[in-house]
């Protein structure tokens, strides 16, 4: 039996957020099988969200088991990391009521992932280990693959995962929550580039202006009308977000980085909630829901928030060049 | 027209137009009172002054309306004091209105015109207790033989409330651009047009809480709409909430994909009460 096989009697009830480390793609299968076929044969809701081709290759070598797991395409459901938490919410509340252990193997589409998306992926990975503070019992294994990522993500996200390779209920020795934490809302952003991005300062009666500028900036970027819909959107409650919980002004940027335009809405206000945006909104009408709104509308979202202010990145992809 | 378009001009009103003018001086307004007066005197229509102060003073604002006396002795001109019907109950003014619209049938008028500088009629100075007399009477307009002018004067009343009262008119015209949207009658229930974002979103809450939901199937109609944020859908999701207390079904019509889109990102799509019609916009 190898390290991989943590069956439900060798651990305690409660969320385990588990890095599973193999050496490259070959051993993708052989790292996370037993952990999925364990699930399924102790009667767990398992839901394996990767990328499309090792969802294939988890279905052939499961057989009939396969019929017991979900499985979601991670390209689609990992796009912004900001929005996986609250999948994984929706599995667990729908799924393991009751105190039902239920498990989730999650794992990026790596060579997806920009530096920038990657350093999110990251804050994603510290956040989670708070999303499930109400420790349901939720085993969620993280494969990291150590041939394709660079040592320093490595270590990151040992950093991140308070169980390692499936030692049963030792905390990890590199995990450092606080200062993850910490850094998921303090860690400076990539400087913007010096020429290039154009700017507007705005208050409460700018917002008309606030969108008009941001849809002539991403259509003379070249983005698509749909795309830039959703980004005067998203940039509008930015903005409103500044108004409002900041002292009632702020300023926007815009560039284009990578092949994405990306808005940058600036003011002196502070957010301290560190999953602010990551919980499905309440159905009462009047919850906040700027930021889940803005995390939903754009491929990648980097918020930070200090005392001396509080930043939103937000990135639309441009097309390829087809 | 009953479009939320912005008017330019005080001419060209036809039946069921219901229009907010402001004006930044008393001069503005009596010029734009005697175009739109001058013209329902010219279809026939029985047409009905109104403004706050002397009567003297009320008739001098017609001052340039050609042969003014004369219409005012045959009955076709009517000017009363707006101050007065201000003081009446919601339903004391319709029985007023909806008599005088009766009467100019019966006298074979085709309807009544009615040009009202409201600047000093809002009760107690509230402006939100007068957008909802508004909210009344655009639904009064849309389906009787009405037509509304209703004076607002900037330098008196202040942006805010120019624009919290100017935002339950289906056409707003004059000087400067009060607020950015418009809620207005339409067959079946309400429509929304412009643009709804943050700065008018408290406008927005109070404009749609003016009417008493009904338990029949109302429509909310978005097809006008250029602009909504998240928290203009939850305005929406709230007057949702109200009508299916009261028993209704708030049926969302027009909205484009867009707006579709961001319902759905709220979490309003399984709401009680409210069903949003796929979007036939084109």
């Amino acid at each position: 039996m190898t390290a991989a096989t943590v069956g439900r009697d060798t651990r305690r009830p409660g969320f385990r957020h588990e890095v599973r480390l193999y050496a490259g793609d070959a051993e993708f299968v052989g790292a996370t099988l037993d952990f999925v076929r364990d699930g399924v044969r102790a009667g767990e809701p398992v839901l394996v969200a990767v990328g499309a081709a090792k969802i294939e290759r988890l279905r052939s070598v499961l057989g009939a088991e396969a019929a017991g797991v979900q499985f979601v395409d991670m390209a689609q459901m990992g796009r912004n990391p900001n929005t996986i938490i609250p999948v994984w919410r929706d599995f667990v509340d729908t799924y393991g009521s009751g105190g039902q252990a239920v498990r989730g193997l999650g794992e990026p589409v790596w060579s997806q992932l920009s530096p920038p998306a990657l350093a999110e992926f990251q804050h994603h990975e510290a956040l989670l280990n708070l999303a499930f503070g109400d420790n349901p019992d939720f085993f969620l294994l993280c494969p990291y693959d150590t041939l394709a990522l660079p040592p320093a993500v490595i270590d990151q996200a040992l950093s991140r995962h308070p169980f390692v390779d499936g030692r049963p209920d030792r905390i990890g020795a590199q995990y450092a929550l606080e200062g993850c934490l910490n850094a998921a809302f303090t860690e400076a952003l990539p400087l913007a580039p010096r020429q290039g991005p154009r700017s507007l300062a705005f208050t409460l009666r700018d917002l008309q202006a606030v969108r008009a500028f941001v849809r002539d900036e991403a259509e003379a970027l070249g983005l698509p009308p749909n795309r830039t819909d959703d980004l005067v959107l998203a940039v509008d409650e930015a903005a409103a977000n500044s108004i409002r919980h900041a002292r009632g002004e702020g300023t926007l940027r815009v560039w284009a980085e990578d092949g994405h335009v990306v808005c940058e809405v600036a003011d002196d206000g502070r957010i301290r909630d560190p999953l602010v945006g990551r919980r499905r909104p309440e159905p009462a009408p009047a919850t906040s829901r700027g930021i889940w709104l803005i995390n939903h509308l754009c491929d990648l979202v980097q918020l930070r928030s200090t005392g001396s202010g509080t930043v939103l990145r937000l990135h639309v992809a441009l097309p390829g060049p087809d | 027209m009953r479009t939320g378009a912005r008017r330019e001009s005080p001419g060209g009103c036809d039946l069921h137009d219901h229009v907010a003018w402001v004006f930044d001086d008393d001069a503005e307004w009596r010029a734009a009172a005697t175009t739109f007066v001058a013209e329902g005197i010219a279809r026939g229509e029985r047409v009905y002054y109104g403004a706050s102060g002397a009567v003297a003073a009320r008739r001098d604002d017609l001052a340039e309306l050609p042969d003014r006396d004369a219409l005012i002795a045959s009955n076709a001109l009517q000017i009363f004091d707006a101050g007065v019907i201000a003081r009446a109950s919601y339903p004391q003014r319709e029985t007023l209105i909806r008599s005088a619209i009766d009467q100019a049938l019966a006298d074979g008028c085709p309807g009544v015109r009615f040009a009202v500088d409201s600047t000093n009629v809002a009760p107690g100075g509230n402006w939100d207790v007068q957008a909802g007399w508004e909210r009344r009477s655009d639904r009064m307009c849309q389906s009787l033989a009405l037509t509304a002018l209703c004076g607002v004067n900037r330098s008196v009343v202040g942006d805010d409330d120019v624009a919290r009262v100017a935002c339950v008119h289906p056409a707003t015209g004059g000087s400067g651009e009060p607020g950015t949207f418009s809620l207005f009658a339409v067959d079946g229930g309400l429509a929304l047009s412009g643009e709804i974002d943050a700065a008018v979103a408290g406008d927005l809450a109070s404009a749609l809480a003016h009417d008493e939901p009904s338990p029949g199937e109302s429509v909310l109609d978005l097809s006008r709409l250029d602009f909504i944020d998240g928290r203009g859908m939850a305005s929406i999701a709230a007057r949702a909430d109200r009508v299916a207390a009261a028993g209704g079904l708030l049926l969302i019509t027009g909205a484009s994909p867009m707006a579709h889109r961001i319902w759905e990102l709220c979490g309003f799509e399984h709401r009680q009460g409210v069903h949003m019609a796929e979007g036939l916009r084109t």
